[in-house]
């Protein structure tokens, strides 16, 4: 069913709504892992409270965007109360169509010359 | 700071914010109240740490924040929306009831209609758990009253008991509304179901 939901759909997401899904893009975290990884994406800039955190996460496990995860990387090294949350199909897209609008964004403001152009190396790397 | 206080500091500073969780809705609440209580005191471990003691301030503004936004967050979805504006309502009618009291010094037929309309408003709009509208409405003027210095007629001794009465009429009012939305919400889900 969720591949019938059209992740353009769900655009924009908000900035703790993306920084989490980007934060479980790679592997299935807990809450504590999760509000780590996006304190590092945003070099500190987006300290997640557990209210924020686990308001999104409710509000994105309602939308199909994570959902929890059944096994525990390590059990033997976590405690057991921690549940982890992983990313679905849905929430995979949903983040790279989010990616892709903030580029278009970012794009936007490089032609206006609000941000310096990109450097040729760096703009021979992109796919 | 020494382990001894360090660990008192933490498990007082985590009793407060699990006593703080209550300020959620009570199924958010029981959902992810304990992994909230458990990201809490990691941060404050965390802030420890890190910054000794004089972490603690802008971690307490950054908490009391995030908690005042996501409690508001959570409690103005739109079903506690109209809980919310049910107690208004209910508040409103409880305080028009004793206007209406305070005006009609020699009959309580008015002041027992307003409590009848309006707890079968509100038992419409929210049939569970009818008997609150009752209780509000109908104890709502005794309670207003003095509030709103009506000594003279709160003063008589078969007042407070004739006002009691008011209860009655609130629950038949605030039943009759609930049965009647039951009953409409029942005949629409057989309709669906035939169809």
């Amino acid at each position: 069913m969720a591949r019938a939901i059209d992740p353009r759909s769900l655009l924009p997401l908000t900035p703790a709504v993306f920084q989490i899904l980007l934060a479980l893009s790679d592997q299935e975290r807990h809450g504590y892992a999760i509000m780590r990884e996006v304190a590092t994406q945003t070099d500190g800039q987006l300290h997640l409270g557990p209210g924020t955190l686990y308001g999104c996460l409710k509000r994105m496990l309602r939308a199909g965007l994570v959902e929890e995860s059944e096994e525990r990387p390590d059990p033997e090294l976590d405690d057991e109360r921690r549940r982890y949350y992983r990313i679905t199909d849905l929430g995979r897209r949903a983040t790279r169509a989010e990616a892709q609008r903030l580029e278009a964004a970012v794009s936007a403001a490089r032609a206006k010359k609000l941000l310096p152009a990109m450097k040729p190396a760096l703009a021979g790397a992109r796919p | 700071m020494s382990a001894f206080s360090k660990n008192m500091l933490l498990r007082l500073a985590r009793g407060l914010y699990r006593g703080l969780l209550y300020a959620y809705p009570p199924e958010f609440r029981s959902r992810y109240g304990v992994e909230m209580s458990q990201l809490f005191r990691d941060q404050l471990r965390d802030a420890l740490s890190n910054q000794g003691i004089l972490g603690l301030l802008p971690f307490c503004m950054r908490t009391t924040g995030d908690l005042s936004k996501s409690i508001l967050r959570e409690r103005c979805n739109l079903q506690n929306m109209v809980g919310m504006l049910c107690l208004a309502a209910a508040l409103g009618f409880a305080l028009y009831a004793t206007y209406v009291d305070r005006h009609n010094a020699d009959e309580v037929y008015p002041t027992l209609m307003v409590v009848l309309v309006g707890s079968f408003i509100l038992g419409v709009l929210r049939p569970r758990r009818a008997w609150r509208w009752a209780l509000m409405l109908g104890l709502g003027v005794p309670f207003f009253g003095p509030l709103l210095t009506l000594p003279a007629r709160l003063a008589s001794p078969g007042r407070w008991a004739m006002l009691a009465v008011l209860l009655f009429p609130g629950l038949i009012g605030a039943y009759t509304g609930s049965i009647l939305r039951r009953a409409v919400a029942g005949t629409k889900a057989h309709e669906t179901g035939e169809n």
